[in-house]
């Protein structure tokens, strides 16, 4: 009985195991082929004073490593594998900071700054108000100060502000 | 014979007002970061690495070594007053500090603590001070196949310690020397995997990456905890004023002097951080005492050993650092980057080249013994509140520090781009196990790991032989084959134990 309850949780970590193992196995991949494609782009791999050996040799091993962890990933055993918790709640946060971090050019320091830290805030649990709307505005104009007072680093103002 | 400029230039890099203001204020944030559960040493390094990127190196470099000893010993204020480690250096100091201050010892505890980081520190600098330069001398002797075999130990190593699984390791190394190869070919100058983009042209920014990945990596991680532990402070227990005598301080000599000698050992190899260091001088503590009872239950041997143990690896980790440009752990991988930023290369060049820097480094880290004592006594006595700053404040504003200190590297917004990928990546490695400092270290090693083989090779007309028949190089190569050796018989007896526990486990089924 106690077999069957783990069986989920033992699948689902060598399904994540056999993934990795498979990605690991695509980026050799894309490498050897992008060092071994036709004409040669960086010369011959099997040259010693080609800019190809080195990268060839090391994505060839990452490649055979690859498939030698999806190999192992049916194997019985402890799982390092701890894709679990909010899983929903990190995506969120995730796409957060990639879509702050893209759009700094445009949307500018001050409007970046006091829309990270407030949502980030919300996505950690803070739900009081006057919380937020502190977080809004004293590190954003802390830091921002602190960088283009202090050290003469200026931000992009970006299209709005 | 002593060469005078250099210690006049040294001196005159301690004396320095501006030197002493940064280091200072690296070792006074360094402990109200490490006090702060959740920010690690290397978080903190990384973030605040930008910043002396504007600073000349007698002042950023100082800083930032202020910040690595002071969060390495600030983490051990929340472990013994909240039985929350600020950082994982220390984890083995919460188990017998919290117990003390749960006894009403808090000061005590907090006392010994102190008292065992500076000494271990002092000791280890000591060291430091004593072997790099010698073994500097040597490492200028060496040729490409000895480099190329020093290389190939350092990876071996770090893939082998810094995870549960070798094989993840080396992979996480791989990727890293893959990332290595993006940009201009080191021997030749071609442009290699740069699809076109002029960005990727001197490779991926180093700085950016490590941001990403060990910082955006960890505000990810905390996300995904549950809201009730992530950061969650213990019971807090209110200070008292038993002191701690010399005469109890004095017995425990022994104690502190075996946990600094192996926190000194461990942190001279590349990939055994403090985080590994403090068990293990946990351990043997434990394994030695007459009473291991009472470890657990607010032993002051137990607690001296964690703090030597870790506090011992600070200066350790530089060894390898200033004699041969390997990173000893990941706060030295950033530091290597700093260095790089501004203009030195870690290794026996640097000691060629600004041996006066080198000199005046060491007086700054022997300096930052004083200041610790002095800033450490002024923590135990005012940094209760700051382990009590919520996550959703902390965490939002450090993710803000992230994207301006990567954007102020080179005002580029390709390395915001870097910062996001280096998150992402850092967080699923972490989350299926895959050690995170095999890959920057590998990134870091990779350019002058492919001149040193790509030399060898060609210098020898591919002949393997030239790896053995120099002197330097069979050292290395036997060396390279024990790490190799214990590697295979830890993944053994790790095997067997494993065997061991399912077989116990299905005979108790």
């Amino acid at each position: 009985m106690s077999q069957m309850k783990q069986w989920p949780a033992i699948h689902s970590a060598c399904v994540v195991e056999l993934l990795m193992g498979l990605g690991v196995m695509v980026i050799g991949a894309v490498f050897l082929f992008e060092v071994h494609s036709e004409p040669r782009p960086y010369g011959d791999p099997g040259d010693l004073g080609s800019a190809a050996f080195f990268p060839g040799l090391v994505a060839l091993a990452v490649t055979i490593l690859g498939g030698l962890m999806a190999l192992l990933s049916w194997r019985p055993g402890n799982r390092d594998s701890l894709l679990n918790g909010h899983l929903g709640r990190v995506l969120l946060g995730y796409a957060l900071m990639t879509l702050l971090a893209v759009s700094l050019p445009w949307l500018g320091i001050w409007l970046v700054a006091m829309t990270c830290v407030p949502l980030m805030a919300l996505l950690f649990g803070e739900r009081r108000w006057s919380v937020l709307l502190a977080l809004a505005l004293i590190p954003p104009f802390m830091v921002v100060q602190l960088f283009e007072g202090a050290m003469g680093i200026y931000f992009p103002r970006g299209i709005i502000l | 014979m002593i060469d005078l400029s250099i210690l006049q230039q040294g001196l005159a890099m301690l004396a320095s007002p501006w030197t002493f203001l940064a280091l200072s204020g690296g070792l006074a944030g360094g402990v109200l970061i490490g006090a702060l559960p959740g920010l690690t040493a290397t978080m903190a390094v990384a973030v605040l690495a930008p910043f002396t990127f504007f600073m000349d190196a007698t002042i950023g470099i100082p800083f930032l070594l202020g910040i690595y000893k002071g969060a390495i010993y600030g983490g051990s204020i929340p472990a013994i007053l909240i039985n929350t480690p600020g950082t994982a250096a220390a984890a083995a100091t919460a188990r017998d500090g919290y117990a003390l201050t749960c006894q009403g010892k808090s000061r005590k505890a907090l006392e010994l603590s102190l008292y065992s980081s500076v000494v271990a520190d002092l000791i280890a600098t000591l060291v430091l001070i004593a072997v790099a330069i010698p073994l500097a001398k040597v490492a200028m002797k060496f040729g490409s196949p000895e480099f190329t075999l020093l290389y190939l130990i350092a990876l071996t190593m770090i893939a082998t310690v810094s995870g549960n699984s070798f094989l993840k390791g080396l992979i996480a190394a791989g990727l890293g020397l893959l990332v290595a190869c993006i940009g201009l070919d080191p021997m030749s100058g071609y442009q290699r995997f740069t699809f076109g983009s002029t960005d990727l042209l001197a490779g991926v920014s180093l700085i950016p990456l490590l941001i990403g990945m060990f910082a955006l990596s960890e505000i990810l991680m905390q996300l995904g905890r549950p809201r009730a532990t992530s950061g969650s402070a213990g019971t807090s227990v209110t200070q008292d004023c038993e002191r701690l005598r010399w005469a109890e301080f004095w017995a425990l000599r022994p104690t502190i002097l075996r946990a600094t000698s192996l926190g000194t050992f461990l942190g001279s190899l590349p990939g055994l951080g403090a985080e590994i260091a403090c068990w293990i001088a946990y351990g043997v503590e434990r394994g030695r005492s007459k009473e291991p009872e009472r470890f657990g239950e607010g032993s002051t041997e137990g607690l001296a050993a964690a703090e030597a143990g870790n506090n011992a690896v600070v200066p350790a980790a530089l060894i390898p650092m200033t004699v041969f440009g390997i990173p000893g752990d990941t706060v030295t991988a950033v530091l290597i980057g700093a260095l790089m930023a501004q203009g030195m290369m870690p290794g026996p060049l640097l000691v060629q080249q600004n041996p006066g820097f080198l000199f005046g480094l060491f007086l700054v880290l022997l300096a930052t013994n004083v200041l610790l004592l002095v800033f450490g006594l002024a923590a135990i006595r005012w940094l209760k509140q700051v382990s009590s700053i919520p996550p959703a404040v902390m965490y939002p504003c450090v993710l803000l520090l992230c994207l301006c200190g990567t954007y102020s590297v080179n005002s580029s917004s390709f390395d915001l781009l870097i910062l996001a990928f280096g998150g992402g990546l850092g967080y699923l490695m972490r989350c299926t196990g895959f050690p995170v400092a095999p890959l920057i270290i590998g990134l870091l090693l990779g350019p002058g790991f492919e001149s040193a083989l790509r030399q060898s090779l060609v210098f020898s007309n591919g002949s393997l032989e030239i790896f053995w028949s120099r002197p330097g190089s069979l050292i290395l190569l036997s060396i390279l084959a024990l790490v190799v050796a214990v590697m295979a018989w830890r993944g053994l007896k790790r095997t067997g134990a494993r065997s061991w526990l399912s077989e116990n486990r299905r005979a108790t089924t």
